[in-house]
């Protein structure tokens, strides 16, 4: 599949069909991931040059989007100047062109001059350029005199001269190159041979250049339509003819004919090949300026108007199928009409079918988001503009191609329009483009999901061939096939199923390009990496990891078939999280054995608002893994053979120490391993946990249990434990004062995520709960009905470390004042 | 005779210690954008703190593909310069010039204590020198003074003085002067002092970006003074002090540095963030707009009159060579805003 189009339409079938506790689409989502639903940078049968300028809402003003490669103006330039002297094209051509030979091009020259034959003019030095321009003077001066513009009249060569930066030209040398330059193109204008006729076009276009890039625009002016006009041709033609056409929108744009600039940069922007992209660039800024569609009085022929038209819609970022309903009779060219239409598709996307399906996704930064907030009927008005587009152009489509795509289209709409029967009816039809078909297998697995029929291994064979053939270079567009895997196959026939190794495995798939390589780490599947690391015990992890090795399960084994290996990545430190969580500290320190990380001293108390190290941690000795893992295997038997208070202390400030944000949290650990960064404490809490999305991908949220063992662990239930035994059974004041302060530390780390609501603005915003006739956010609210915080003031207000918290923790003034 | 040369300097020490302390004489700027055009804003913020110099970025000097050193995003003028103010160009060059790309030539140069070659070093001192020159010509401005921005360090020390030395003999009667980061006051039997005529000390950006416990990367005096913890002479090279007037918030997102937002004004800040403890916010609203998610704090970073007055009180006391000259970083329109009258007020004779 090569159109992103079907993209849309997978996920958006997938958001109707599945449940919505599996795949969730709402506030938790990023709303950036939804512009890669967008992806602008693939149009299907749009040419990859113009790909590049599909709408992109995030990049409304001063960029275009484009990453597809185009070839370099130097390529094509090179590639041409090959043809035209029927030489071979290789290094040789390029040091030539994009050298400095004047010394050895005038010695030929002379010789030249002197009517002495090639043989006796050359030393052999690119022997069969020379030997071309040696046919005829005038070949050789075009060369000198371009060779001259780069290296002496601009100062191009020397970087470290300011001159170079500012593209400032010696006038005595540019008038003297310019004079010539007029002659030559003389000389050459009595020739009518071909070549001499590319010699002339070329000089026509440096007697512009020079003239524009000095900023003698009149004169540039002048140029153009005494040399140029009359080597004018068709812009696909030749590079020149694109610099042509952009050079000439430069000089009228800095003439201020602003409209005519428009129509030259649209001819370069809408037939150009390797200098398109300045020319997007050029035909932006002057967009601001003036309302487009009245370059089309300038057209003269139907190209004319393509060529506008499609700048037009280019540089639209508003909504404006109403326009194009009406005008499409006018564009008749199916290429031109299929790009304007897709970027009117992807602005349909964003305004209409996204805020649709999810919450948050209507986003842009410009005036006109503002716009469209304030007039969400011209969205609806749009939409239904846009159908009878689709309807039109559909009807319209003479290619084969086009009207496949059309007719998806039609399918997509009506699935969006909860209309099934008919886009049954549209995607029935008989497509012969590959991704037309892939999408019928879509469809199939789709009607499958809605009987709750199963998954049969032929059709997962059939998928995993799909993903598979792409590393053997079939044509089929993987990333397709990897939604299709990551969400839709693995969280409904897997997952839902209770096949979690099946799930993981598919995710893990979906996370790769075999192009790329051939052996999967599961857990690169942000998902996968979740399940494994919140939701996993160490018992369940094992035998994931042991059903991996023993490739016990029918993807397994097709894996296996196909030379794929499978691994987690990442195994050691998922088992030393477990490990830790499950205060197994002597199997952890194995794990991290070979580790040169030190630990501070669990005991030294901090009343600072992140319990983050100070220079009183780094002032006592510091603890290496073995002496760090082993205290807390000494400190918890101590505790298990004399539960005592101090024992109770200890052990609690232990846990508290690794479990706490700050300090020697494992959690926030970035060098035990390489898989620290999702190990984030904040997941823990809940038992029922969401993956994230992912940015980069689209990956839904996935709901499931998490580990009691790692909420009670990160979440400081563990070390609450102990310091509220420590508390009961100590009977100092101060050091009562210190478990009551730790406690509520404990108790900090569960404060609930708020509960979001719409404002007056439609935007998402935390909502505030009423208490006792004040509004407070829900984590002032927490802190403030802690109840360690309460019996710190109560009972230990009097000690000197109530004063000294007192005195140090802003949070603790907040709370208790 | 020894006795008396004892006397003499317990003398000299008494002196040197005991003598009363620069006062503030110069409130200049550096200009740091890629293109130079002053705006009402800007020259209003001149204006009002009586400044004489403009430390105008010229260009960066960095490694390229070639493995050999390139002059990059060199400085457009937009507006002529203003016959006001003296312009110093500041080059920018990468400590990995004085080091070369190859890691493993890198470690061995170290291990053998041999450094770049002279030659190589030589040509980069007179190809700075020509640019530097011939941009000022190119703008009819007079060159006073070059000075030189590089973080170097123990490793690059040889290379990067001698490359120095060779600047100076390029600029012949013209000022030579370097930034210096507090580090290489602190660290200077390692780091070294380089052969300069005059050094900037650069005051901000002294604590980690990366570190959400950070109260403030850009300027801190707790930090100042762990560096700067006793008078340092410093060659008795003169030395001007490079404070910080510029803001930024710094974006965390599940505590790990995820980017600098710039574009928040403080109504904005009020509006679409909630204010949590110290100078940290996290998003209420329009999270992409700011290219934040939901979730994501962010830290307001800025530095006020009082904590600048407090360093500058500080440092001249520990810096008996400070030469009067507060250099701010950077002039940007968002100054005079910021800071309606002088900065710093001047004392008043």
């Amino acid at each position: 599949m090569k159109n992103l189009f079907y993209h849309f339409l997978l996920i958006n079938i997938l958001l109707l069909g599945v449940p919505k506790d599996i795949m969730a689409c709402g506030p938790e989502m990023d709303e950036r991931s939804f512009s890669l639903f967008f992806n602008p940078y693939d149009g299907g049968s749009i040419n990859s040059i113009k790909r590049n300028y599909l709408y992109n809402p995030y990049h409304l003003t001063y960029d275009y989007g484009g990453s597809y490669e185009v070839k370099s103006e130097k390529e094509q330039n090179l590639e041409e100047w090959a043809k035209a002297l029927n030489i071979e094209n290789n290094a040789a051509l390029k040091d030539f062109v994009y050298g400095n030979h004047i010394a050895y091009l005038n010695q030929l020259l002379k010789a030249k001059k002197s009517k002495k034959s090639f043989k006796n003019a050359t030393n052999g030095v690119h022997n069969s350029i020379y030997n071309k321009l040696y046919q005829n003077k005038d070949y050789l001066e075009y060369f000198i005199l371009i060779h001259d513009y780069s290296h002496n009249v601009n100062s191009y060569s020397d970087e470290w001269l300011y001159a170079y930066h500012v593209n400032k030209a010696d006038s005595f040398k540019l008038t003297t190159n310019l004079k010539k330059s007029q002659e030559i193109y003389k000389s050459l204008d009595r020739k009518k041979d071909e070549l001499s006729l590319i010699f002339k076009t070329r000089l026509a276009y440096h007697l512009v250049r020079a003239a524009h890039f000095n900023k003698k625009y009149e004169q540039a002016n002048k140029y153009f339509n005494t040399y140029a006009k009359p080597v004018l041709t068709n812009v696909e033609s030749s590079i020149v003819q694109e610099w042509l056409a952009g050079i000439r929108g430069g000089m009228l744009s800095r003439l201020q004919r602003k409209q005519e600039a428009f129509f030259w940069f649209a001819r370069k922007f809408n037939r150009g090949t390797s200098s398109v992209g300045q020319a997007y660039i050029d035909l932006k800024w002057l967009s601001n300026d003036f309302d487009t569609k009245q370059v089309l009085t300038l057209a003269k022929i139907k190209q004319d108007s393509l060529d506008i038209y499609a700048a037009i819609s280019a540089t639209s970022v508003e909504l404006k199928s109403t326009y194009l309903n009406n005008t499409i009779s006018n564009i008749d060219d199916e290429t031109t009409s299929f790009f304007m239409w897709y970027r009117e598709l992807q602005k349909v996307e964003e305004t209409y079918y996204h805020p649709m399906n999810c919450e948050h996704t209507k986003y842009r930064w410009d005036d006109y988001a503002t716009y469209l907030d304030e007039h969400p009927q011209d969205i609806q008005t749009n939409y239904k503009a846009f159908k009878k587009l689709t309807l039109k152009l559909h009807k319209k489509a003479k290619l084969l191609e086009y009207k496949e795509h059309y007719t998806n289209a039609l399918a997509y709409i009506s699935l969006l329009d909860n209309n099934f029967d008919k886009a049954s009816t549209y995607l029935n039809s008989n497509f012969t483009l590959e991704e037309t078909k892939n999408q019928n297998l879509v469809l199939k697995l789709y009607k499958q999901t809605q009987l709750n029929s199963h998954l049969n291994q032929n059709q997962l064979t059939k998928l995993l061939n799909l993903w598979r053939n792409n590393y053997q270079g079939s044509y089929v567009r993987v990333d397709v096939v990897q939604y299709l895997l990551r969400d839709f196959i693995a969280p409904h026939y897997y997952y839902k199923q209770n096949d979690t190794l099946g799930a993981f495995t598919l995710w893990g798939f979906a996370n790769y390009d075999l192009n790329q390589r051939k052996d999967i780490q599961i857990a690169t599947s942000e998902v996968t990496q979740y399940f494994m690391n919140y939701s996993l015990n160490t018992d369940e992890f094992l035998s994931i990891k042991n059903q991996l090795v023993e490739k016990r399960h029918p993807i397994l084994q097709w894996a296996n078939n196909n030379d794929i290996s499978i691994s987690i990545g990442g195994y050691t430190s998922f088992l030393f999280y477990k490990y830790v969580r499950d205060e197994n500290w002597l199997a952890a320190k194995k794990k991290v054995s070979n580790s040169d990380k030190t630990y501070y001293s669990p005991f030294i108390m901090h009343y600072d608002g992140y319990y983050s190290p100070t220079s009183i941690d780094s002032s006592r000795p510091m603890l290496n893994t073995e002496e760090f893992f082993t205290l807390g295997e000494e400190l918890k038997k101590k505790v298990e053979a004399n539960p005592s208070g101090q024992n109770h202390l200890n052990y609690g400030m232990y846990l508290f120490s690794t479990s706490f944000p700050g300090h020697n949290s494992i959690s926030d650990d970035g060098s035990l391993g390489n898989y620290s960064t999702f190990n984030n404490a904040e997941y823990y809490y809940y038992e029922t946990l969401q993956t994230p999305t992912y940015w980069g991908e689209i990956e839904k949220s996935y709901s499931f249990t998490a580990d009691k063992d790692a909420i009670d662990y990160y979440y400081c239930f563990k070390a609450e434990d102990h310091l509220k035994k420590a508390l009961d059974l100590l009977e100092k004041d101060e050091v009562k004062a210190m478990c009551c302060f730790l406690l509520a530390r404990c108790y900090q780390t569960r404060c609930p995520e708020p509960k979001m609501k719409k404002n007056e603005s439609g935007y998402m915003v935390e909502s505030q709960t009423i208490y006792k006739g004040k509004e407070y956010y829900i984590h002032d609210l927490y802190q403030k009905q802690n109840p360690y915080l309460g019996q710190l003031r109560q009972d230990f207000s009097h000690t000197k470390t109530y004063k000294e918290a007192y005195s140090m923790c802003n949070n603790l003034r907040h709370y208790l004042d | 005779m020894i006795e008396n040369i004892l006397k003499l300097l317990v003398l000299l020490i008494f002196f040197v210690g005991c003598s009363k302390p620069t006062e503030l004489k110069e409130q200049n700027f550096y200009y740091w954008k890629t293109s130079y055009q002053l705006g009402e804003a800007e020259r209003n913020t001149l204006s009002l703190n009586q400044t004489t110099k403009i430390y105008t970025r010229l260009c960066d000097i960095s490694l390229e593909y070639d493995k050999t050193a390139h002059p990059n995003n060199v400085l457009k003028w937009e507006t002529q310069p203003s016959q006001e103010y003296q312009y110093i160009p500041v080059i920018f060059i990468q400590n990995k010039v004085f080091s070369g790309w190859d890691e493993e030539k890198q470690a061995t140069a170290i291990r053998d204590k041999k450094y770049l070659d002279k030659s190589t070093l030589k040509d980069l001192a007179k190809n700075v020198y020509k640019l530097t020159k011939s941009s000022w010509e190119y703008m009819n401005i007079e060159l006073n003074e070059v000075q030189i921005d590089c973080d170097w360090t123990e490793s690059t020390k040889e290379s990067y003085f001698y490359f120095l030395e060779e600047l100076n003999k390029e600029c012949g009667g013209i000022t030579l002067s370097a930034t210096i980061r507090l580090h290489q006051i602190k660290y200077q039997e390692k780091t070294g002092i380089p052969p300069i005529d005059k050094a900037s000390l650069m005051c901000y950006n002294l604590d980690d970006m990366n570190n959400t416990m950070t109260e403030n990367s850009i300027f801190n005096l707790k930090v100042i003074k762990l560096y700067v913890n006793k008078k340092h002479q410093y060659n008795k090279i003169p030395i001007s002090l490079a404070l910080p007037v510029f803001q930024w918030n710094l974006a965390y997102r599940d505590d790990k540095f995820v980017g600098i937002v710039r574009n928040i004004s403080d109504d904005q800040l009020v509006r679409d963030f909630n204010k949590l403890e110290g100078n940290k916010f996290k998003v209420k609203q329009n999270p992409s707009k700011y290219k934040l998610q939901w979730g994501d704090i962010i830290r307001h970073e800025e530095t006020n009159e009082a904590e600048l007055q407090d360093a500058l009180e500080y440092l001249k006391n520990k810096l008996p060579y400070w030469n009067g000259e507060v250099i701010y970083f950077d002039l940007n329109k968002n100054v005079t805003e910021t800071y309606e009258k002088s900065i710093l007020p001047f004392p008043i004779n």
